[in-house]
């Protein structure tokens, strides 16, 4: 459609500046999606027999919770069923093999590898990677299509596994090969990279297939409801309550899964949230999340019971410091949409020749089924009108319309702090004054209902995981209680941006307790002081820009980047990376003394990690063409070539936000479970956790010993930086404030 | 309509719904959440659209909802680095380029919410003037003549 904008509307499109998406989280959502009853049929006519024959058991079980009601269904669950973190569901009744060894093929700059295999009694999980797909090779308009043949696994009698939603059907128990036959690498362009891919594989049972997590019956127990109206402290009877149906034990605490009700007759309920708030025996909220792969656990069963008018939850926490039993609330909050009959006719008088895009003031208070709001304003447009509204108490919309005359349509909305509503109509010819308005459908939040039940666990947890003598984990899930934690203060600097408006960021210089600040742009991002401290290196409305912190002077440099950069620690190199309008992106590399342009990297996706401490080679990351891995990689400035280090195999596909200690013994890094930071030695030998499920959204090294990470709280989201010593994990408050963010911090 | 429709209709409109919600949120983590959760909507309720053709404007109503889910439940967030590592040109555009956008990007900011969700939808989402109209309510003839409007003033305001 693109083809069909002007030149004009071709630039109101690029001044988005708008990423695209990523292909892998594209391909990957697709496969996700979960299996609702309405797709079921087609989703079974294409698996092949054996597999249809072990998910009956699955389907009879959905029915059977229709009968007989989740509980005691689930009861029979737990006899066979385990749950494999990142895979699911697994049938305990069949032992688990891997996969003997990795298998790798390259051809023409091309490289898959199958990583791991893990075969269950019903399903057949894969883990490959491909690297080095060319730019030339990736869709780069809408009208392209990649290939979208699915891989598959061929078994030695000639059988033909086809892809499922989570990976393959089973491969039967005698059989310990297969064959996994790529027919195309997904969405790449037909002819771009080598098609046809077959790679041999040999299973093993093995001691190293990982562990199933138990899954647990939950017996039904009295759940309460408290509206706004009134509190009712008895059992509710069944269908609205909240209900566990399905716990998961995990080496650190439990996954919970449960029901809440969208409607109590003929009452509809919205949620508002998303996962139950739980507190303790000692009243204490406990830090919770969605497990990272909920979209595995939360199938099955639960996708059945959302036909009945039941909403799904899921949830998971950790036991430590926590005492049973758990009280677990959910609230609901009810829309009543007014009898649309109830209705109020006003006429307004706007006078002779109103002038366009003036209000004139109404103020008359009106009234619909004993509710009372106000019209403020009427103000003209060219070929319509605006209303001003002031809604009230649980008031959410009203409408409104001119009589006798038909509007081509409308718009508007209603801003939740003031309670003002805005409604614009317009028309083929605007309607003279006076007006005759008719007000209606008037629509209103009913009662906030909270259901709560209690819970605890029926058989003691297994004893908690023990954390090594060298372990460097800082920061777990449970929040941190901040009270007598030392401030960050004395001597140095710090840089924060602060979002003044959306488009706006502010990158400010202060001391350590933001005292005397100096704003140094008012559009800029990425920031860092100099290795001695002197300077500032910050972007400036795209450009870099260099602030003398002595002598108070700002020099524009002539490289433009639009990302993150890296400075050497002998403050000569610069790496940043250079983003193109075609989406493709390069790192670079120049020297702040003798200028020049070295291409460090031109593969898709790379990320830069930083400095070696010498300032004499650069590392960076190279993912997977799925995200999912990262290469390290290792360029010489003084040779100038690249070479493989490791491959990091458990980080996020959203935001690694790798970065290396100054000392450059360390790569941290945002993990797969995008919450955790994890430490590996830059050789890639030594792997610790840093920090554990602890909402970990940015992290930045300040000293060998000192890194920021900025953890996401569950006080409204709000963002907290945290200056931790990976030595000793004391930890010092950096300071903060709405909208801020710490770039960088400087401590002589 | 089946699985199959809905993957062939998913792929054809996926980048139109993600770039109107990073145009909203402006961070990869926030969009790619509420890329699923419009998605996953869609699946869930895939059987009760009887007509393909109102996919796309189905779809938009379903992240709209779900940007205004979002909007309610929490303050948007900026982390470190959320924002970078966008496709935004620089070494290939030349400054008059980059300053023009800039100042295109400036106009559409100053204008009224509708007004930019009009612009978003038309120019991100790449949806008809009839698919507007059916995602904002109102006539296609209103759309259309919104559209123009608002194109005539922004050009005015860059000559």
């Amino acid at each position: 459609m693109s083809a069909q904008f002007n030149e004009f509307e071709k630039e109101i499109r690029e001044s988005f500046s708008l990423p695209r998406s990523r292909a892998e989280y594209k391909e990957q959502l697709l496969q996700n999606l979960p299996l609702e009853k309405s797709l079921r049929h087609n989703w079974l006519d294409h698996l092949q027999l054996g597999w249809k024959l072990s998910m009956a058991s699955l389907i009879m079980l959905a029915i059977a919770v229709f009968a007989v009601g989740p509980q005691r269904v689930l009861g029979q669950i737990q006899t066979w069923l385990g749950y494999v973190p990142n895979r699911g569901y697994v049938d305990l009744n069949s032992p688990m093999r891997v996969l003997r060894e990795p298998v790798k093929s390259t051809r023409e700059g091309v490289t898959v590898e199958v990583l791991s295999a893990l075969l269950t009694g019903n399903e057949t999980f894969m883990e490959y990677s491909v690297f080095g797909i060319p730019k030339e090779a990736i869709p780069n308009q809408e009208s392209m299509e990649g290939c979208q043949e699915r891989p598959f696994l061929r078994l030695p009698d000639g059988q033909i596994l086809e892809q499922t939603k989570n990976g393959y059907p089973a491969v039967p128990r005698e059989m310990n090969s297969a064959t996994l036959v790529i027919p195309c690498i997904t969405n790449t362009l037909p002819g771009k990279v080598p098609e046809h891919w077959e790679l041999p594989l040999q299973f093993v049972a093995s001691d190293k297939a990982p562990t199933s997590l138990p899954v647990v019956e939950e017996k039904p127990l009295p759940s309460t409801v408290e509206t706004t109206s009134q509190a009712i402290n008895a059992p509710v009877e069944r269908g609205f309550g909240i209900e566990i149906t399905r716990v998961i034990e995990t080496p650190n605490g439990y996954i919970l899964i449960g029901t809440v009700p969208t409607q109590n007759g003929d009452k509809l309920y919205q949620t508002f949230r998303h996962t139950p708030v739980i507190s303790d025996a000692t009243g204490k909220v406990i830090a919770t999340r969605m497990p990272v792969d909920s979209n595995l656990i939360n199938t099955d069963v639960l996708s059945a019971l959302n036909a009945q008018g039941l909403d799904a939850w899921i949830v998971e926490f950790d036991i430590r410091d926590l005492s049973f039993p758990l009280t677990i609330n959910y609230s609901l909050q009810q829309t009543i949409n007014f009898d649309p009959i109830q209705m109020v006719d006003l006429t307004v008088d706007l006078g002779g020749t109103p002038a366009l895009g003036e209000p004139v003031t109404v103020q008359k208070t009106l009234q619909i089924a004993g509710q009372k709001f106000t019209l403020l304003s009427v103000t003209p447009f060219a070929d319509g009108y605006s209303f001003t509204i002031q809604l009230e108490g649980k008031q959410t919309s009203v409408g409104v319309e001119i009589l006798g005359v038909q509007g081509l349509g409308a718009g508007g909305g209603l801003n939740p702090e003031s309670k003002v509503q805005s409604t614009s109509i317009q028309y083929e010819k605007r309607p003279e004054s006076p007006l005759n308005l008719r007000f209606s459908n008037l629509k209103v939040d009913g009662e906030l209902v909270t259901l709560s039940t209690s819970w605890q666990p029926q058989a003691a947890h297994a004893p908690l995981p023990v954390a090594s003598e060298d372990s460097k984990l800082c920061l777990n899930s449970t929040p941190l209680d901040t009270t007598g934690l030392e401030r960050l203060n004395g001597e140095g600097w710090l840089l924060t941006s602060y979002d003044a408006q959306p488009e706006k960021r502010f990158v400010i210089l202060s001391g350590l307790t933001l005292q005397d600040q100096t704003t140094l742009t008012e559009n800029g991002f990425w920031a860092e002081f100099s290795p001695d401290g002197k300077k500032v290196y910050y972007v400036d409305n795209g450009q870099l820009a260099i602030f003398d912190i002595a002598n108070q002077t700002t020099q524009q440099s002539d490289i433009f980047t639009q990302s993150r950069f890296e400075l050497s620690n002998d403050g000569i190199g610069l790496a940043f990376i250079s983003s193109w309008a075609d989406g493709s992106s390069e790192i670079d590399i120049t020297t702040l003394n003798a200028g020049g342009l070295y291409v460090v990297s031109k593969e898709i996706g790379a990320e830069l990690v930083g400095w070696a401490a010498d300032g004499k080679s650069l590392y960076y990351l190279v993912p997977s063409f799925s995200h999912d891995l990262w290469k390290v990689m290792h360029y010489d400035f003084t040779l100038h070539k690249s070479t493989e280090i490791f491959t990091i195999t458990d980080a996020t596909a959203k935001k690694i936000d790798a970065h290396i200690s100054p000392d450059s013994k360390w790569i941290a890094y945002r993990a797969r479970d995008n919450s955790s930071v994890r430490l590996i030695s830059t050789d890639g030998q030594n792997s610790q956790l840093l920090a554990e499920n602890a909402n970990v959204v940015a992290i930045q090294w300040v000293k060998a010993n000192l890194i920021i990470m900025t953890v996401k709280t569950s006080q409204a989201e709000k963002l907290k930086p945290l200056l931790v010593n990976i030595d000793d994990c004391t930890i010092r408050l950096v300071p903060e404030s709405a909208d801020m963010t710490i770039q960088d911090i400087y401590i002589p | 309509m089946n699985k199959d429709d809905f993957s062939t209709l998913y792929r054809q409109h996926f980048d139109q719904v993600y770039r109107y919600l990073f145009s909203r949120l402006g961070n990869q983590q926030d969009v790619e959440d509420l890329c699923s959760q419009t998605f996953i909507q869609a699946y869930k309720s895939f059987a009760s659209l009887r007509d393909p053709a109102r996919f796309l404007p189905w779809v938009f109503k379903i992240s709209r909802n779900k940007l205004n889910d979002f909007w309610r439940r929490q303050k948007p967030i900026v982390a470190l680095d959320d924002e970078l590592g966008s496709g935004s040109p620089n070494l290939l555009h030349s400054t008059e380029e980059l300053e023009r956008h800039e100042r295109i990007a400036q106009l559409i900011r100053n204008l009224p919410e509708k007004d930019q969700e009009l612009i978003r939808l038309r120019y991100l989402g790449e949806l008809s003037f009839r698919e507007i109209s059916q995602v904002m309510g109102k006539s296609e003839g209103a759309t259309k003549k919104s559209l123009y409007r608002l194109l005539a003033q922004l050009q005015s305001r860059m000559e």
